[in-house]
């Protein structure tokens, strides 16, 4: 180690050392009776929260309804069946889709940001690690893209774009993330 | 400092309150609020007030901004709790109230921005500040003012220095512990450690005595 290295390191210690007496912080008494007091009133009713309020639903039809639903239903299943399987994937993840359906389904994440250099997904699927999941940027102008299988069911998510976190402009939906920000949200 | 290595007090014994809470107690209580005991926050909001308000206050510099920015963080934290996972993890919930904390205190800086209101500073000027302050007259007075030029140069540090100098530095955290807060990699978080101390070094410089 050099001369000069040593010397910057022995200033941030002593730096360190002084932030350090900054810790010795009294919080004012009127603190935990005041959160205590907020976290008694009702909370708001948000969208969010509404949209997961348990409900009632009554449906009624007739013995026609009924039938013209099953044959629906049977019809829907058959073209489902000859529907042709997607190719591999850059996740990792099974590639092959007759050995997990239907519990997975294959997504395909797209942002289109010209001029960044790295474009990473994080979610609730893989951790929220930034460096799990790398888009690629497919035609070579910002379009980054990457397929992943996920299990069906709600999802959130962000873009990490160059060390910043981004909502996907295009999600169906966000929702807060219980930090004061928002997450995107995908349905499958 | 360098590394991993601190020179501050650990953690345990100096930074939280009084009586351990183990990861198992913790959800515990936890599991207690979310069957609609709202009184089982409160050992958690006694245990981390300190802390929570500490860097609140460092990153606004005014008392007041960091009341109502715990509160909220608080309140937030209760209210996400469904939604909290702390799976056995060792200081899983401290982490994610401070994630919190820090997330809303950016949002108060970045409306004070604007509104081109001016940091108030006034973080070293109650009395009943300090836990306690041992020490001669003397000895107090240059340790008040030491703390005032320090908080008076954070405070004109860009948020990101700031904050990851009231993590590591003030609050002593582990770079695996600021790791989930401030979602950086470990080596980026090493980076931005040693130029938020360069830049700090810098702006003390420039801190009137």
């Amino acid at each position: 180690m050099s001369e000069r290295d040593q010397q910057t390191r022995q200033a941030d210690d002593e730096l360190a050392a002084r932030l350090a007496a900054l810790r010795e912080v009294t919080p004012p008494p009127s603190l935990v009776p005041r959160v205590m007091q907020r976290i008694a009133e009702p909370a708001p009713v948000t969208f969010w929260t509404w949209l997961r309020r348990p409900r009632r639903f009554e449906l009624r039809l007739s013995p026609l309804a009924l039938g013209g639903l099953a044959v629906a239903g049977l019809l829907l299943v058959g073209l489902l069946a000859r529907a042709p399987r997607p190719g591999p994937l850059v996740s990792g993840r099974p590639t092959t889709a007759a050995a997990h359906e239907p519990e997975v389904v294959l997504v395909r994440f797209v942002l289109v940001t010209p001029g960044a250099h790295r474009v990473a997904l994080a979610g609730d699927f893989n951790g929220w690690d930034p460096g799990h999941t790398l888009l690629e940027n497919a035609d070579g102008r910002g379009t980054f893209a990457a397929n992943l299988w996920l299990p069906r069911g709600a999802h959130e998510y962000m873009f990490v774009v160059d060390g910043q976190w981004v909502p996907d402009p295009s999600a169906p939906a966000r929702v807060p993330d219980g930090f004061g920000r928002t997450n995107s949200l995908l349905w499958l | 400092m360098t590394g991993d290595a601190s020179v501050a007090l650990p953690i345990e014994s100096a930074t939280l309150g009084s009586g351990p809470i183990c990861p198992d107690e913790e959800q515990v209580l936890i599991n207690r609020c979310l069957a609609g005991d709202a009184e089982a926050f409160r050992p958690l909001v006694q245990r981390y007030q300190r802390v929570t308000f500490s860097v609140a206050l460092r990153m606004l510099g005014s008392r007041a901004d960091a009341e109502d920015v715990a509160q909220q963080a608080f309140a937030d934290a209760y209210a996400a709790l469904d939604r909290f996972r702390g799976e056995g993890r060792r200081r899983a919930f401290y982490t994610w109230l401070l994630r919190i904390a820090i997330n809303r205190a950016k949002d108060v800086l970045k409306s004070k921005k604007r509104t081109e209101e001016p940091l108030s500073a006034d973080a070293e000027g109650g009395q009943a500040m300090f836990a306690h302050d041992p020490g001669s007259p003397e000895a107090h007075a240059g340790q008040a003012e030491d703390r005032r030029r320090l908080q008076a140069a954070l405070l004109t540090l860009p948020p990101k220095y700031r904050e990851v100098l009231v993590l590591k530095d003030v609050e002593g955290l582990a770079y695996e512990e600021i790791r989930p807060i401030l979602r950086l990699s470990i080596p980026a978080l090493k980076i931005r450690v040693i130029r938020a101390r360069a830049r700090m070094r810098a702006a003390l410089e420039e801190v009137p005595r």
